[in-house]
């Protein structure tokens, strides 16, 4: 067979979708990034070069919804990974009913985002809400989650904690299972204890799943909106407002549209720099398997 | 003492278990306690239950029937047409080497960036094609995730399968979209079940473009949900009831095929 | 074959007969109760009078969540549907600029398309549906901000902004043991449309206005009542999430009967004099003007006024019809009243001061000349959405207790400022 087969009529359907519901929408983002398009000049505003981006870097607001995303994504990410890990642990030493438990850990993160959003609005409220309530009956003192500017974002890290936990638990339990038994059964023979063993011979063997993992949550929690917008709306002040909800009070609140493409702009770069910095790492670990 | 060590895990496993689920057992508790009780500054253990909320639900003004229909329909389709679109995509993107790199990049630079990107120009796209307020354009809306998704799961999955599988069906002279349907398909197929879970699972669950595209005829479940924060009040009894019927099928499915689960969430990174 | 020919001719004549069916035009508006009254309207028209005007309308009622974002961005996109939007004056000046919704001005004015009273309007009503002269929308709903207040448990309402201070810490539990409720008011926090029309309100009692030549936020009215404001939360007189408060939460905090008193929409009022939507408090609760600043002219008020208005789509394919509509909903007599008594507040003076309406909602003895005395509209300006936003960021801070008033309000002053020299606001 002397025509080569490129192969690209597999891949034409899928570039096709592609395209029109992303490529399309992308560029005209990336066009509308470089004028001063509002609500009443869309498509024909001044052309403007940099000057949505240098508003944006000389915007404090823009630096603060920056400082928020990081602080959410580290907190999130970090207590899922470590809490996650945990449980994996916990519920693969259990010597029966493992499956059982497996289940009943990861049907938080079945649940929709926004339900959990809506589960917690309630629970939060100052007056009638089950935190408040049960703390000022059961212990006397009064607990408000979302008083205090830093108190409403770990408010919300929570939120996101009691679902995406079960996610990393499921990777990790899973990887678990199919890790070969003999290196920590040896250890733990050879006299080291459990967590010595834990953290000498399984954590490096997992090392590739944790990169993983830890690309998809920060992928995942960067993106985080819905939770946020129906419980504090970006408040006490701009606590909580993450890039994503500044991006949105831009674009429907502003009707900055040009501002608001260009905010996108940043994002995305800003999150393939961190995912391909990571993606690297993973692909190196990879292949030395 | 190996007993006692037992017992010891197993304890906090089931309070760990109540603590990771309390949010659910405690909406489905609110979803039976009337609406006085709920917003009473006081633990209310002792409640009369009612179903009131649940007959709210099937009330003229929540149209439960729509929107379940709407959100069925909506997350099938999506996910199908996703799943189909990139079932030929990963195979040519794993046999096909010189693309390898570039294409599964870029399709999974797409999953990176928050929906709201895509927010507006959506909106102004399918309000061009008339698509607004159509199942077909939420559809079409969801691919942007499904596709991105489906690809990066099953690319993992097809990498396990060695090519000599192919090498000896190609040299027998079947032609690559043959090799594709008989051979390659059944061996990933727990892959494509959990790919297919998945994505129904987001569609279901998707709020945001939801709540934007739509207005009336194509409204989902989710978006339902929110109309319970009406003009008169937060009825927060029924809005409990909502959320606890959209997270049974959820619930059942993943009862159902767990199995399936771990092998398509581990990527296959796990050898 | 010439038998198949004719039976074919007359089914098609037939059908077709039945197909040119009577127009309908779409209503888009917001549940709750205004949703609820264009209903009444929507349902009396459809029986009597579909027939005489030739066409039906059809309702679609939307959820409040986003919901003038869903408008604005419908309207932005083009599309034949809907007919008819309800929207809120804040935006009329960037429809007037953008051409978003349809110019009325021209049908106003004639006789046949408007045959109803031009005088009967509240003066404020009509100045915010105009901008540069020419009519966008027709005014629905006149609302402005009510003192809402517990009557079992306040004789009398505050007149001023110290007396109400000192009522809310009679009755807020930290500072009073024996105060029957938790917190003594709640009001708007929330970083949202209604957050700066609040703050305006105790603005404008204190003597502030928007321009003298540049944007006055940093004047002395501004900083005496972001101060108030200050004082409130700090002393934990309203609840601590009150960052989270906005029309809905207000309404379920006086629901819950632990709030003395609020400041909120007139709108809210139907609701919680409601037996079964409000059971702990449908009997308990009083409404009263916002309250002013004492000067020595007088006490001074000020009454926020918005309207919730109805705008034709440029792009509708049946505008007259749409017009007809919305004169009738709007301005005649039977319409308006319609919707008064379902339990919306219409912009006409005489279905305000209708006994049969009063004897229903006796706020409105006191709102109409509230209003007319005392009623003030937001800047009419087409960038106001965004400079409403610098504004709001600001306000959040404060409420938060992020940042003092003094600094909070030049801030947001120089940057109001900047931001409309760069629009070209100041030549």
């Amino acid at each position: 067979m002397a025509k080569r087969d490129n192969g690209w009529r597999f891949v034409i359907p899928a570039v096709v979708v592609l395209a029109a519901v992303v490529a399309f929408p992308f560029g005209f983002s990336l066009y509308i990034s470089f004028t001063e398009s509002t609500a009443y000049s869309i498509y024909n505003g001044r052309f403007l070069l940099l000057d949505n981006y240098l508003g944006l870097f000389k915007d404090i607001k823009f630096w603060d919804s920056l400082r928020v995303s990081s602080l959410y994504v580290a907190l999130a990410v970090g207590i899922e990974m470590v809490g996650g890990f945990f449980l994996a642990l916990l519920v693969d030493s259990l010597p029966k009913f493992k499956k059982l438990f497996m289940v009943l850990f990861i049907l938080p993160m079945m649940v929709a985002p926004l339900v959990y959003g809506i589960i917690f609005k309630l629970m939060y409220n100052s007056i009638y809400g089950f935190i408040p309530v049960f703390f000022r009956d059961v212990f006397g003192i009064e607990i408000t989650p979302l008083n205090k500017p830093f108190a409403a974002l770990f408010s919300m890290v929570v939120v996101d904690a009691f679902q995406w936990t079960s996610f990393v638990f499921l990777v990790f339990f899973s990887a678990l299972q199919a890790l070969p038994r003999e290196p920590l059964e040896a250890s733990l023979i050879d006299g080291a204890g459990y967590w010595k063993s834990v953290w000498y011979v399984t954590l490096p063997l997992l090392r590739p799943v944790t990169a993983v993992i830890l690309i998809f949550r920060i992928m995942d929690s960067f993106k985080v909106f819905d939770q946020i917008f129906v419980i504090t709306g970006g408040g006490p002040g701009a606590a909580t407002t993450t890039m994503s909800l500044y991006t949105y009070f831009l674009m429907f609140t502003r009707y900055n549209f040009g501002k608001a493409a260009a905010l996108t702009i940043i994002i995305l770069i800003t999150v393939t720099l961190i995912t391909r910095f990571a993606f690297n790492a993973l692909y190196k670990e990879v292949s030395y398997q | 003492m190996k007993r006692k060590r037992h017992v010891i895990l197993y304890t906090i496993a089931v309070l760990i278990v109540l603590l990771a689920n309390f949010p659910i057992i405690f909406i489905v508790f609110t979803s039976f306690k009337p609406l006085v009780d709920i917003m009473q500054p006081s633990l209310n253990l002792s409640f009369t239950p009612t179903l009131d909320n649940y007959k709210a639900l099937f009330s003229e003004s929540f149209d439960f029937g729509k929107y379940i229909v709407n959100s069925i329909v909506i997350a099938t389709l999506s996910t199908v047409i996703g799943v189909s679109v990139s079932i030929p995509a990963v195979y040519g993107i794993s046999r096909f080497g010189e693309m390898k790199k570039g294409v599964a990049f870029w399709i999974l630079s797409i999953r990176m960036v928050p929906p709201i990107v895509f927010a507006l120009p959506l909106f102004l796209i399918l309000r061009l094609v008339g698509l607004i307020d159509s199942s077909l354009g939420l559809i079409l809306v969801y691919l942007t995730t499904t596709v991105p998704l489906s690809v990066w799961v099953l690319n993992t999955f097809l990498s396990e399968i060695p090519k000599s599988l192919e090498e000896s069906a190609m040299l027998d002279g079947a032609s690559r979209s043959r090799i594709l349907l008989r051979i390659i398909l059944p061996l990933i197929k727990p892959g494509i079940v959990a790919v297919f879970i998945l994505n129904f699972i987001f569609s279901w669950n998707e709020f945001f473009f939801a709540l934007l595209m739509t207005q009336d005829k194509a409204v989902t479940f989710t978006v339902g949900m929110a109309r319970f924060v009406t003009g008169y009040s937060i009825y927060w009894g029924s809005i409990a009831a909502a959320a606890t019927i959209s997270m049974v099928p959820m619930l059942i499915m993943t009862i159902l095929v767990q199995k399936y689960l771990v092998r398509g969430l581990t990527f296959g990174a796990v050898k | 074959m010439k038998r198949w020919l004719v039976v074919l001719l007359i089914s098609f004549s037939v059908v077709l007969m039945f197909a040119t069916t009577i127009p309908e035009i779409t209503l888009f508006c917001r549940a709750g109760p205004e949703g609820d009254a264009h209903k009444a309207q929507v349902e009396y028209w459809n029986s009597n009078l579909a027939e005489k005007y030739g066409f039906k309308v059809k309702i679609i009622e939307a959820t409040r969540a986003d919901y003038y974002t869903y408008v604005n961005n419908t309207l932005l996109a083009g599309g034949k549907t809907p007919d008819i939007m309800e929207s809120f004056s804040g935006f009329t000046a960037l429809y007037g600029k953008s051409k978003m919704a349809f110019d009325l001005t021209d049908w106003y004015y004639d006789d046949t398309m408007f045959p109803y009273d031009r005088s009967d309007w509240l003066d404020i009503s009509m100045k915010l549906v105009t901008y540069n002269g020419r009519i966008y929308a027709l005014p629905t709903d006149t609302n402005t901000y009510l003192l809402f207040y517990r009557k079992d448990l306040i004789p009398e309402p505050p007149k001023t902004w110290e007396e109400a201070y000192e009522v809310a810490k009679h009755f807020t539990k930290k500072h009073n043991k024996n105060s029957p409720t938790m917190y003594g008011i709640a009001f708007y926090g929330r970083k949202s449309e209604s957050l700066p029309m609040f703050y305006y309100q105790i603005f404008r009692s204190y003597g502030g206005t928007w321009w003298y030549d540049r944007p006055a936020f940093d004047s002395e009215p501004a900083l005496k009542a972001l101060k108030w404001v200050e004082s409130v939360i700090k002393d934990g007189l309203v609840p601590p999430d009150i960052s989270t408060y906005e029309y809905m939460e207000i309404l379920g905090a006086l629901q819950t009967g632990q709030i003395a008193m609020a400041v909120q929409w007139d709108a809210a009022y139907p609701t919680l004099k409601d037996k079964n939507a409000s059971p702990l408090v449908w009997d308990k609760m009083a409404v009263a003007m916002v309250p002013g600043v004492e000067t020595p002219e007088g006490l001074r008020r000020a009454q926020s006024a918005h309207d919730q208005m109805l705008v034709i789509n440029p792009n509708s394919e049946f505008k007259k019809e749409a017009f007809t509509f919305i004169a009738w909903a709007t301005a005649s007599p039977e319409g308006a009243k319609i919707y008064a008594m379902a339990g919306a507040s219409p912009a006409r003076k005489s279905v305000l001061s209708d006994p049969e309406v009063l004897s229903k909602f006796p706020r409105f003895q006191f709102k109409l000349p509230a209003l007319d005395q005392w009623g003030y509209a937001e800047p009419q300006i087409p960038d106001y959405p965004e400079m409403k936003d610098i504004l709001n960021t600001y306000l959040a801070k404060v409420w938060a207790l992020e940042l003092d008033p003094e600094t909070a309000l030049k801030r947001a002053n120089n940057e109001i400022y900047d931001f409309l020299v760069a629009k070209g606001y100041y030549k």
